[in-house]
This record gives C-alpha cells, structure tokens and sequence, in this order.
C-alpha cells in the first residue's frame, strides 16, 4: 500500500516554521539589539530609573567683621508659585495670601482665577512665613526653598563685601574677589532609588561629601565703619557734595578698618539698582586726580634722594615754567623766600615743581612708582584698578608732566593708592600692602593674612615728612586739628578734568592725615567730590577728618599726648 | 568473621532507621541553621534599612533645624545692627561723651598683645602662617587668665 502524500500541509508546515523562524529572528535581532548594540543606552536608562545622583550643595561661607559680628550670612527662603487651574476657591486663598505676600487682595484673585498651570506669586518669602503657608496645605500652592545671601547690616560696607546673585554667583568686592572660596566645592550621592523615590540606605552608593565655603574675617570694624558712613553721609549733605569716600587704616599693616563710599546700595535688593556704576567701589576701582595731596610723595622723594630738607630756602616767585608750560600757585600769588616745609604748608605747586624737575623725570618716576601709584595695590576686591600714570618714554608723556605731577595734577590714583601711600610715611618709610581680609577660616583651620611691607623712603625721611606734614596741621589745615593731639595732615583741592581742559566749576576737596603723629595708629583719607559750599579741601574734607579722628581716640582707645607720654613715663 | 547477613533482620531495620533518623536529625538541623542564619541576616537587614531610613529622616531634620538656626541667627544680626542699636540707644537718651577724663595707674599691668589688639595692630612677620583654631583659643585663654592674675596684684 502506498500513501500519498498531502501537499498542502507541507506547504503549511514550512510556511508556519518559516514564520516561527522568523520570529525567532527578530526575537534574536532584538535581543542583539538590546544587549549589544544598544546596551550602554538602556543600561543607562535602567541607571537612571533605578539609580539617581543627588548633587550636594555646600554652604557658602559666612563673612564676619575683624570682631566677629556678621556681615554676611545665609538664610532659606521660599519661592511661592500656584497652578490657578488647581485651585478651586481662588477667594480663600487670596484671604490667606494676600497679606503675607505683600500684594493686593484683588490683583491675587484676578491672578489665582486664570486657567493656566503656573504662576510665580513671590520670591524671597522669609522661611517663618513659608512654613505658615505650608502648614495651611492650600492645594494649588507650592513653595520652593532656596538659599539666599543676607547682609544683615544693610548698606554697610557693600562696597567692600559686594553681593551675590540668585545662583549664588559673588559680585564686586570681597564676594567677587572671593568667590570660589566661598561657594565651596558640591558634593554627589549615587545611589539606587526605592519607590518612592528616596535614596535606599543599604543599596549600592557612593558618596562625595561637599567641600563647605571657607568663611571670611575682615579687618573691617564695624562700629568704625558705621561712625565713618554715618559722617560721610553727613559731611555729603553739609557741603551739598555730589559723592565721597572716606578710608580708614591701619598705617603699620595696611589693614583696612572701615571703607565708606557715598553714595551706597542694599545688597540684600541689589538687583533694584538702576545705574549699575553704583557697584564700583569708588576707593578701589575709580580713579580722579589727587591734588595738593599728592606734594607729600613729591617732597618725600625729595627727602629721600638727599635734594632737600624741610629747611631747604626756595625762592617762590608765583610761576615755573616746565616743559612750555606755566605752572601757578592756587592762589596765583608768589611768597618770596619760604623753606620746604613752607611749600607743604602753602602747598605751593611752584616749590613741589622745582622739587620735581630737580630730581629729573626718571629717578621722579621711579619714586611715584615705588610708593604703588600705576599698580594695582593688590587688596582683595574685585575691579580694582591701577590708576594712570604716564611715565617718560610712553606716547601720551609730556615734559611737563613732570611740573603737574609734583601737585597731583595729570596723573589719575585709586583713593586706596593714596591712603596707602601715605601710610609709608606714617610707617618709617615702609609701605604696606592694604588689605581686607584677615583670617580665611576653612573648617578647623585658620589663615591669618599678614602685613607685607616693602622700603619706600628711609626712615629718616619718613620722620621729616611726618615732623612737616604735622606743621601743614598746626599751621595750615587748621580745621581738621584735634586739642590734646599732633596730627600730620595733607589737604588737596583737585580740579576735575574735562574734554579740552579742567572743570572751573567743580573740585575734589580731599585731605589725609595720621595721629598720633609719634606713633601713628590710623590713618584717615577723605575725599569730597563737587562740594558746592566751598571748593577747598582745607575747608570742607579736613573738618570730616577732625570729627573722624576724634571718634576714633575714643574707640581705639588712644588717649591724648601729654597723657601717653606720662604714661610711658611712668611706666620706665 | 560475622558478615551483614548474619545480622538478623530486626537488628538491621533498626540500623536503617537509627540512619534515616540522624539523615533527618541532621538535614533539620542544617535547615534549622540556615533558617537562622536566614532570619539573623534578614532581622539584619531589615533592621539596617529602617535605621538607615531613621538616619536619612534624622538628617533631614538635623538640616532643617540648621536652616531654622541659620535664620534665628541671621534675625539676632539683624536686632543687633549698628543702625538699629544707634537708633535704639537715641531712643533711650544715649549721647556721644563730650569729654573724657584719662586716668594713669602706675605699674598698671597692660599685655602688649591686648594692647594690640585693641589699637588693630600687628606685629608680625610680614609671611602667610596658617594655625589650628584649638591653638588659637588656648593662646587666647592663657593670655585672658594671664591678664587676670595681672590685674588682682595690682596694688589699689
């Protein structure tokens, strides 16, 4: 018997392996797929379902006066946004909200009625009122904590801390110039997530801690700084100035005590200033022309280069000529035979002219230099700049920059350059390097910055130059004397350049001075700009050092001459 | 020589059974130890992950009470700032002295350090130094007890 063979199932057979062969296929292209060719991209998607790097965030560093008190801190606030299309009673949670945030019932209403998904209601809600909100569990509004930097003092001293902005990026001054110690360094968390989204204790992980923002110690005193604003501010309204800046320092360190400029701004609302010039620290990153302040440098060189003594006879006959150019006293007046210590007294352009030319333009240059002027002083604020000077061999120098530069005239300082360069003289000739911050504190260790001096002048010029500049006070600059005390002093009336020439209208009255003029403990500069009650620094910036100057024997406890020198006395 | 077949049948019954009981004597203990093992390991783990959940909750509370001490110190600067204290003590009728009577204690002891650090000065080497915070407290402390021992020989 033989059987005969049903095609058709044969063809259904082959026609069904061939299908299940095909699918088998696929099955092993995918799975190719999965494994090898796209492994990393799905093992990557399965890590990021099941696995998370959380990014730690370290705490930015606190800033604190020379004394501890803070200047600059953080604290949580809240964002608060609503999803209106949530909200089903927009009327309750006005009632509740309006009051809080600080905006009108009505205009919140109007807001939380919208049929939309999100609206931002306020930023920068203190932590005691987000946690009240919270805890009413209003549905359809949400809050968001966020650290920001708070300056609890307000305006002071904003020039010298700067500010920091909503991604904790520091600007201007100390936050700038500091930033990346403070911010710190983040840390990570990798590790495997349970469902509910939180990292599983015993899971795989790997932890990166935060580095945690150093914090600062400023040599910065808060009182002081307070007492030289507050008489700055005063001293603005007095004279009817248009701005000024007064700075205080330590003349044996270079540490700054207070550095006051006016105007000023609240960095806790930085972002509400318009003009964004208000930034700049006038003592550190603007520049103006010094003046008559700037004969203390010129006659310093003198001393030290040997050329002259505060006896050294200068006949002033009211002009010398430099380079084709005229140069005239201020009161246009020549004063005959006078000693050097005259022309600092009278502040005589004609006599620190002749001091000039006579030292010549090079060995001239090379003290300006070495008293810091056309370099940055280095102090630890951003936007520092370094001043103008032009030196012989540079396109824009003129031989007569020699005769205009001896009074201050032509070349452009820092108020911090000047300040510090005086301070040489109040220091036995050495000149220090100002500086802000005194102690960076990282954890348990302490940074301590320390005073870096270098020679100016001898010590023996020094001690001549503070013997005439104690003459300028009790004789000239009367104004700014303090009874009990001998203050070495240096007035500067500054005219302020315009395109084509000088200003007639408008000045810069500035003077610097140092007490006890023996053992100098600060030293003081003010500088006016456009005071419209009177032009002269002798009449309008040395009676600010004056009620400066007496404030500080009190808070430095400095007790007057005649009581230190019996003291001392008494003491040997 | 006495071969197993000489056994008698009773006898070699209860061998085998005396054999299955220890068999089972001994796989109910391997299983009664890996049943223990089982639960330590799961008494363990179970007890880690709630203490690590404590940990993390503990953490998050700890951070939060941070940011609330962070805030309670962040209110104090602010009660205690120079305008708010210059305001309040005008308030109070607080004025500037006029003037001030200096008074010389002979061999009144004065640290030099203390001096300076009144007066904002230092005399130090003009180099960077860095120094434990523990040192500086010690050095503060021995020179605050120095000061007192200072103080009580002065002679009235």
């Amino acid at each position: 018997m033989s059987v005969v063979a049903d095609e058709k199932p044969r063809w259904r057979l082959i026609f069904l392996s061939a299908v299940l062969i095909g699918f088998v296929l696929v099955l092993i292209g995918q799975l190719v797929r999965w494994q090898i060719v796209e492994h990393d991209r799905f093992r990557e998607m399965a890590a990021k379902e099941h696995q998370q790097a959380r990014i730690l965030t370290p705490r930015r560093g606190s800033i604190v006066d020379r004394n501890g008190r803070p200047l600059a801190m953080n604290v949580v606030t809240y964002e608060v946004s609503a999803a209106p299309n949530l909200i089903t009673d927009p009327y309750l949670a006005a009632d509740r909200l309006w009051s809080l945030l600080g905006r009108p019932r009505d205009e919140l209403i109007s807001v939380l009625s919208q049929d939309v998904p999100y609206v931002l209601l306020a930023r920068g809600v203190p932590m005691a009122t987000g946690e009240a909100i919270m805890a009413w569990g209003l549905s359809g509004i949400n809050l968001e904590p966020s650290p920001r930097r708070f300056y609890p003092e307000g305006k002071l001293a904003a020039h010298v801390l700067g500010f920091v902005n909503a991604v904790g990026q520091g600007f201007y001054g100390v936050e700038g110039f500091y930033n990346d110690l403070l911010e710190g360094e983040e840390g990570v968390l990798h590790g495997e997530l349970d469902p509910w989204g939180e990292i599983i204790p015993i899971g795989e992980s790997r932890w990166s801690p935060p580095r945690e923002g150093r914090s600062l110690v400023l040599t910065i005193d808060r009182d002081v700084q307070f007492m030289v604003e507050q008489e700055l501010a005063a001293a603005i309204e007095r004279y009817q100035a248009q701005s000024g800046t007064v700075i205080v320092m330590d003349p044996n360190t270079g540490a700054i005590l207070a550095m006051a400029s006016y105007p000023a701004y609240d960095p806790n609302t930085f972002y509400e200033v318009e003009d964004e010039r208000l930034f700049t620290d006038p003592a550190s990153g603007d520049h103006y022309e010094p003046g008559s302040v700037f004969k203390v440098i010129t006659l310093a060189a003198g001393l030290d280069a040997g050329l002259i003594t505060p006896d050294t006879p200068f006949f002033d006959s009211g002009s010398i000529e430099v380079g084709g150019r005229v140069i005239q006293n201020w009161d246009r007046r020549g004063h005959g035979n006078v000693t050097m210590t005259d022309v600092l007294v009278l502040s005589l352009n004609t006599g620190a002219a002749h001091v000039s030319t006579s030292l010549g333009a090079e060995q001239f240059h090379t003290y300006v230099r070495r008293f810091g002027f056309g370099l940055r002083t280095d102090v630890e604020l951003a936007g520092e700049v370094p001043g103008t000077v032009r030196v012989p061999g540079d396109p824009e120098w003129h031989e007569s920059d020699l005769g205009t530069n001896a009074f201050g005239q032509g070349l452009a300082v820092t108020p911090l350059q000047m300040i510090t360069a005086v301070s040489a003289v109040a220091n036995h000739g050495l000149l220090p390097r100002p500086y802000v911050v005194a102690q960076i504190i990282d954890q348990e260790r302490v940074i301590s910055t320390r005073p870096y001096l270098q020679q100016a002048i001898s010590p023996e010029a020094a001690q001549q130059m503070t013997e005439m500049m104690v003459a300028v006070v009790e004789r000239g600059a009367r104004l700014a004397a303090v009874p009990g005390y001998r203050i070495a002093g240096k007035t500067g009336t500054a005219q302020m350049p315009i395109p084509g020439g000088y200003d007639p209208n408008s000045t810069i009255a500035s003077f610097v001075g140092f007490a006890p003029a023996d053992d100098p403990q600060f030293i003081v500069l003010v500088k006016i700009v456009k005071p419209q009650t009177s032009p002269w620094g002798s009449e309008v910036a040395a009676p600010v050092f004056k009620r400066i100057a007496e404030q500080l024997f009190l808070m430095m406890n400095i007790p007057p001459d005649n009581v230190r020198q019996q003291a001392m006395a008494v003491d040997r | 020589m006495v071969s197993s077949r000489d056994f008698p049948e009773h006898c070699q019954k209860t061998s085998e059974r005396r054999f299955e009981a220890r068999t089972v004597a001994i796989v109910a203990l391997v299983l009664a130890l890996l049943s223990l093992v089982g639960w330590l390991y799961l008494t363990q783990t179970s007890h880690l992950a709630v203490t690590g959940y404590r940990i993390m909750e503990l953490e998050q509370r700890k951070a939060l009470l941070e940011e609330e001490n962070a805030q309670l110190e962040a209110e104090i600067a602010e009660l205690e700032s120079a305008a708010r204290l210059m305001a309040r003590a005008q308030a109070l009728g607080f004025q500037r002295p006029e003037k001030v009577t200096y008074v010389i204690v002979p061999n009144y002891p004065v640290q030099e350090e203390s001096r300076d650090e009144v007066s904002g000065v230092q005399r130090t080497a003009p180099t960077d130094s860095a120094e434990g915070l523990t040192s500086i407290l010690a050095r503060w402390w021995a020179g605050l007890v120095a000061q007192f021992d200072a103080w009580l020989q002065v002679q009235p």
